[in-house]
């Protein structure tokens, strides 16, 4: 099945909604992070991804550490860039929508098929499907994250969730605060 | 050869829209007309989007097609143009001219507020319909012979970009030569890349005409901070799952240096697959 933007937005009109509130991770390059001083936790680029076409701006979390050091090995591929210095570090999450496509129910009322959702998207000459989920997601404000599948733990026949939140789509109640040493966190959302 | 998108804001095209431009003046141009909400639906990316701003425009409608024009952005290596041509009614009463200005300098607030969720804003302008389009368009096929990769936020990493100093010559400039050694390939197959003339290339490898497209390369080569010199040539010459199982040196070769650029960029800095 074919979808536009305007047929994605209008089917996310009825897809269910899930409440996240837990610890959600990221791995980033030491030298990535180190580039922003001080280092900006929840940095945006606007560049295009598997859930955002270029301009929408989101940041992409794994559901376990376990989840994020998969898609980082991922996409090294085996080279010796993956043994570089790496940071983890977690975001407490409390989001009242979510849009979960791990559930049979959401992509059915989406009327999305589970394997469309691992379709490759660097080189596509057309927004993916997934990046006009996020599109939609992100202008319709229906939800604030996705949760997906994590393609990279797939492949290796795991089980492994994300979550990509819209920076725009998080108003209070919702947060996203990464977490510090102390009950301050080093920054937040909204 | 270029293509050259023309839409507008409205979600239908009228039967009139475009009407005044002259195809004969377009020689050279691929030209595509759709509406703005098949947008996403072409099989290639324009290289210029026109989007007619005119009487039956409303700003709302400018703001909700942003995002669909930056994205058209990201499938040109260089970043595509992006022209809102404001399209005015000639010979209007005081009162009816005062309110025209009053809604072109909304329309101009709208795409000014939008501008940073353009990858590359610089390639976005503001310009009067038809007499000036002709011109602009003259303009940007000119460019579109210049211009580098989009910036990256490893451009101001010490580490990376010194990852990269040996493939420039004194001047600065990047050298064919030293990255042909770099990525393990014959000075005649990146001339053959970058279809350029062999012989020049051999003369001067170092050309300032060189160095937009030799961009990419050391873009790509900046993944040398993290692999080793022998390690980086291995991963040009395997199939990449993220590149749809193609090796990277292929994909260089025939002209998606900036989806390599990208998958890189994504690599040093974290990007998730």
């Amino acid at each position: 099945m074919s979808h536009d933007l305007t047929s994605l937005k209008k089917a996310l009109a009825t897809a269910p909604a899930m409440t996240v509130k837990a610890k959600l991770f990221r791995r980033v390059e030491f030298l990535a992070l180190v580039s922003i001083t001080p280092p900006n936790w929840l940095y945006t680029s606007g560049k295009p991804q598997r859930y955002n076409p270029a301009g929408v701006h989101c940041v992409y979390f794994g559901a376990d550490v376990n989840v994020t050091r998969t898609e980082f090995e991922g996409i090294w591929q085996g080279l010796k860039g993956a043994n570089q210095p790496a940071t983890d570090y977690g975001a407490s999450v409390d989001l009242q929508r979510v849009l979960d496509l791990t559930s049979a129910a959401t992509l059915k009322a989406l009327k999305v098929n589970f394997k469309d959702l691992f379709k490759s998207w660097r080189r596509a000459k057309t927004p993916t499907l997934t990046q006009l989920l996020g599109q939609a997601v992100s202008e319709s404000g229906l939800f604030a994250a996705i949760c997906y599948p994590s393609k990279a733990a797939a492949g290796r026949g795991q089980a492994g969730v994300n979550f990509v939140v819209f920076r725009d789509c998080v108003k209070h109640p919702d947060s996203v605060e990464i977490l510090g040493p102390t009950s301050k966190p080093l920054q937040k959302w909204p | 050869m270029n293509t050259l998108l023309l839409t507008t804001p409205q979600a239908k095209l009228a039967a009139g829209d475009f009407r005044e431009l002259e195809p004969k003046k377009l020689t050279g141009w691929n030209i595509e007309t759709i509406a703005s909400g098949s947008i996403g639906k072409m099989g290639s990316f324009p290289t210029v989007t026109v989007v007619q701003v005119g009487d039956q425009t409303r700003p709302g409608q400018i703001k909700a097609m942003i995002p669909r024009l930056a994205h058209l952005q990201t499938g040109i290596p260089r970043g595509s143009f992006v022209l809102f041509a404001l399209k005015r009614q000639a010979r209007l009463a005081l009162q009816k001219s005062r309110a025209q200005q009053r809604r072109m300098q909304a329309f101009v607030d709208e795409i000014t507020v939008g501008l940073p969720e353009f990858p590359n804003p610089e390639r976005v302008d503001v310009i009067e319909y038809a007499p000036e389009l002709l011109d602009k368009l003259s303009l940007i096929e000119s460019k579109l012979k210049l211009a580098p990769p989009r910036s990256s936020p490893l451009d101001q990493v010490k580490e990376v970009v010194q990852a990269t100093d040996d493939l420039r010559v004194a001047n600065g400039n990047l050298s064919a030569t030293a990255v042909a050694m770099v990525f393990g390939i014959p000075l005649n197959q990146l001339a053959a890349s970058l279809g350029r003339n062999r012989q020049a290339l051999h003369k001067t490898p170092d050309a300032d005409s060189l160095q937009d497209e030799l961009a990419f390369f050391e873009r790509v080569a900046r993944l040398r901070a993290v692999v080793p010199n022998a390690g980086f040539q291995k991963w040009l010459r395997m199939p990449n799952s993220e590149l749809d199982k193609k090796k990277p040196l292929e994909l260089l070769a025939t002209g998606e240096r900036q989806v390599v650029a990208d998958l890189v960029d994504d690599m040093l800095t974290g990007a998730p697959t």
